[in-house]
């Protein structure tokens, strides 16, 4: 018999017994971990709510604040020569990209389809909408956009300017705001998250300390003890990302499903370009950190419960 | 393979536990260490696990010196030591193959020479039939083979036992005794606390008698 001192290495074969070890540890206690998963995971889930919704919504609305459009209405004495002499001279200009005509017969016959009110606006004797017409401006800058409706408003033919872009600026901020809010509690989500799984990994030491001990004991590392540790904390973290997502496309959809149940009352539905579904980079990225931060915590508290314990 | 040069151990207190204490033991010798309760056998044992620090003096183990021993090293050290503990120490939770398994799991063997070699150490210790058997489910006497098997699987240079018969019969001490002189004649070194004289002089290795922390001429 010889001494045994330098084994043959099989760590790659060990560290999958360790995940396995995590594993089963997690299903042996299937009431306390679904607790720890669900605490973890309805932890993420609001700033996650709050970041899918405010960048799916400022990705929607920057597409048309980066088209910035005027809406100019002529006035009441318009004919069809004002309308073409008027779009050339806009033409002309160097912060005008398009120029769509609306005349008024097409306006007021989209109007009645739109909001049904067809009925009604059959029993008027004239139409009373204006000629207009769609300005896309080339300039983004909101003062320049501001002195541009200025200028068109001071045309004879023009009547009335209005900027479109205002109200999407507006919902701009709003939307920032969310995604700051959404930044600040998912902050606080990810401390609750990293306390969450440090606590739990201490309770798992606390009730293996016998077993640490006896390990210590008969020559393991504290890397060979750790591990299985580690390992718990980053299936916490992954499961727990799985679960958040779950309940985030869950509380997404049902989401969409009362809005579009409202928008069915004004004849509209909730618009398709509006995604609030996360993408394959975002998912991974996700379920990456989620995983990263449960072996983080995992490690530093496991780290410190075990030193303590010696046989 | 295992020298204590001038030993001493003090607890805070000033309770000397061991007092200049010097011997070494040998490439496959056996020794035992006897003395009364409470004479330093078990704070001996201790020491060579490192499971306690030397107040003065120098041990060194496998040609490793523990008077500078880097937690790091520890483990190293536990792992050359097979050791025999008086309360078993086993885990509850495993069963009986898996405890024996630890050290080889340790040593990261890859599985199927680990379960060879379990099979191989439950075989010398009578238990293979209850491999799968956990700890409790077994009489103290079949913890300690356990515990034997645990200890000699990862064929160590060093076996450390503290009253490893304590626990069983005349015949089955006898037998696990033949199991120490197995390995001690394949180059163990082997170092048996007991307070068992007629064990100690059955066998007849060489014998440390501790009396008050001081080794007897």
């Amino acid at each position: 018999m010889t001494s045994t001192f330098s084994a043959p290495s099989n760590r790659l074969q060990q560290h999958v017994v360790d995940l396995k070890q995590a594993w089963q540890g997690m299903l042996a206690r299937p009431v306390a971990t679904l607790a720890t998963l669900l605490a973890i995971a309805t932890t993420l889930l609001v700033p996650i709510l709050l970041l899918i919704i405010s960048s799916s919504l400022a990705q929607t609305l920057d597409q048309y604040s980066n088209s910035p459009q005027l809406t100019a209405y002529l006035v009441e004495s318009s004919n069809e020569n004002m309308i073409l002499h008027v779009s050339e001279r806009l033409l002309l200009r160097e912060d005008i990209g398009v120029v769509e005509v609306v005349p008024r017969a097409r306006a007021f016959a989209e109007f009645a389809n739109i909001a049904g009110f067809d009925g009604l606006l059959g029993e008027l004797e004239i139409n009373p909408l204006p000629d207009a017409l769609i300005i896309l401006a080339l300039e983004l800058d909101p003062t320049k956009l501001e002195s541009l409706a200025k200028e068109l408003a001071a045309y004879p033919e023009i009547d009335l300017v209005q900027l479109d872009v205002e109200w999407i600026k507006r919902l701009q901020g709003f939307t920032q705001l969310m995604r700051n809010l959404g930044l600040l509690i998912g902050l606080a989500a990810l401390i609750g998250f990293f306390l969450v799984i440090a606590n739990t990994t201490k309770l798992i030491v606390q009730q293996s300390e016998d077993e640490i001990r006896v390990l210590k004991l008969i020559g393991a590392p504290d890397a060979f003890i750790l591990r299985p540790l580690l390992y718990s904390g980053l299936l916490y973290g992954l499961c727990a990302a799985v679960f958040s997502l779950i309940l985030q496309s869950a509380m997404i959809a049902t989401f969409v499903s009362l809005v579009d149940e409202f928008l069915v009352e004004y004849n509209t539905s909730f618009p398709t370009e509006i995604d609030f579904n996360l993408g394959l980079v975002e998912t991974l990225f996700m379920l990456l950190a989620s995983s990263s931060i449960g072996f983080l915590a995992a490690g530093i508290s496991a780290y410190r419960e075990v030193l303590k314990l010696e046989p | 393979m295992i020298k204590f040069e001038r030993v001493f151990k003090r607890y805070p207190g000033g309770f000397e536990a061991l007092s200049d204490v010097s011997f070494s033991v040998e490439k496959g010798e056996l020794a035992f260490v006897t003395g009364h309760s409470g004479a330093g056998k078990t704070t001996l044992l201790k020491l060579i696990l490192a499971l306690e620090s030397v107040s003065s003096g120098n041990i060194s183990v496998a040609d490793l010196s523990l008077k500078n021993l880097s937690r790091r090293q520890i483990p190293k050290l536990r792992q050359r030591i097979g050791t025999v503990f008086q309360d078993h120490q086993l885990l509850a939770r495993r069963t009986v193959a898996d405890n024996v398994a630890l050290p080889l799991k340790i040593s990261n063997f890859p599985k199927f020479e680990a379960d060879r070699r379990v099979r191989a150490a439950l075989d010398k210790v009578g238990l293979l039939s209850k491999a799968s058997y956990f700890p409790p489910m077994l009489s103290s006497g079949e913890q300690q083979r356990v515990g034997i098997a645990r200890a000699v699987v990862n064929r160590p240079s060093i076996i450390l036992a503290d009253e490893p018969t304590g626990n069983l019969d005349p015949a089955l001490s006898a037998e696990i005794m033949q199991v120490f002189q197995q390995f001690q004649k394949v180059g163990v070194a082997l170092l048996i606390a007991s307070h068992d004289i007629s064990l100690v002089n059955a066998m007849g290795g060489r014998t440390l008698v501790l009396e008050n922390g001081r080794l007897l001429p």
